[in-house]
């Protein structure tokens, strides 16, 4: 369906159809702006479309989309910090002040503590911790999204829970 | 904000809701938005000109032709003026034109002292030879029959 012609299109807009909310509040969880994760999802899927025709079946297509949409967020905070010439924290003070006062947040006071402290870790901690609390993926599929062993991700979830436990107890 | 007391509970218990919102209708346009952006990239996928394609080989070679015309150009003006360290007529006055400023009259004068021949004793009896020979009206061709 994917590699002909005329059901490519069709089996895209399916594809966009079924995956586009997952991927836009994996996205949002990285970005944190709807506007940019509003760009970010676009350019997701213009990858998956020029791509489509060389998606080997050997991984599964959700993965694969998780993945295309991961490294597509990443790679747009990597182009925000060094448009800016921000270092690290800057950038993620940045999104913590828009979980505070930016267009379309809407949570109580826990969930906003909550995502500022998902914010103060590391960038890969910090997309683990969302993908196995948030999404309940099992640690194969994130294993096989981010390209780390399960080892590796149990440690990362592990260690991200005891810094969110720190900084909840905190006032 | 009420301060949390039993931190773990608060986690393991907490509604994994996100505080995100987005705009109405969003999900509603979104396959359209994206139908539409990726249609757009394929037409103008299709419509790109062939030297648009080549455009950044063109460059990279581009810029190969400039740096060989520059080292090209370079190597002949720092080379030597002649190869294998024989100077020709055309080489000293190539030097002098270039470097005219650098000399006096006393520095050319020094020069061509320099570069005469210093006297020597085999000279004068090269020449008595040539002399004689000349003396006793003997050709070359002679010379060369008898030896």
């Amino acid at each position: 369906m994917f590699r002909n012609l005329e059901t490519q299109s069709y089996a895209f807009n399916l594809i966009v159809r079924k995956y586009q909310e997952r991927l836009y509040w994996h996205i949002r969880k990285i970005i944190i702006c709807h506007d940019d994760s509003d760009d970010v999802i676009q350019n997701t899927f213009l990858k998956v479309w020029t791509g489509l025709k060389n998606f080997r079946e050997d991984s599964q297509l959700f993965t694969w989309l998780y993945r295309i949409a991961t490294n597509e967020a990443l790679t747009f905070l990597k182009k925000k910090r060094n448009k800016f010439f921000l270092p690290l924290m800057d950038v993620e003070q940045q999104l913590a002040q828009t979980l505070e006062s930016g267009p379309h947040i809407d949570g109580n006071e826990i969930q906003v503590k909550l995502q500022k402290a998902i914010l103060t870790l590391p960038e890969k901690q910090r997309i683990v911790f969302n993908m196995k609390y948030f999404e309940e993926l099992k640690y194969e599929d994130i294993s096989e999204i981010l390209g780390t062993s399960v080892g590796a991700l149990k440690a990362s979830f592990h260690h991200a829970v005891k810094k969110i436990e720190k900084y909840m107890e905190t006032d | 904000m009420k301060k949390l007391e039993n931190s773990k509970e608060v986690f393991e218990n907490f509604e994994r809701e996100l505080p995100f919102k987005v705009p109405s209708g969003y999900f509603e346009d979104l396959p359209l938005r994206i139908q539409s952006i990726c249609l757009s990239q394929e037409k103008e996928r299709v419509h790109i000109p062939l030297l648009q394609l080549v455009k950044s080989q063109l460059a990279l070679a581009m810029g190969f032709v400039i740096l060989a015309a520059l080292a090209f150009a370079g190597y002949y003006y720092i080379k030597p003026p002649s190869q294998n360290g024989v100077l020709t007529n055309d080489d000293y006055i190539e030097i002098v034109e270039k470097h005219i400023s650098d000399f006096d009259e006393g520095h050319l004068l020094n020069a061509v002292k320099d570069t005469k021949e210093p006297h020597s004793p085999s000279n004068d009896l090269a020449d008595e030879m040539i002399r004689y020979l000349l003396k006793e009206n003997v050709d070359y061709v002679t010379l060369m029959e008898q030896y």
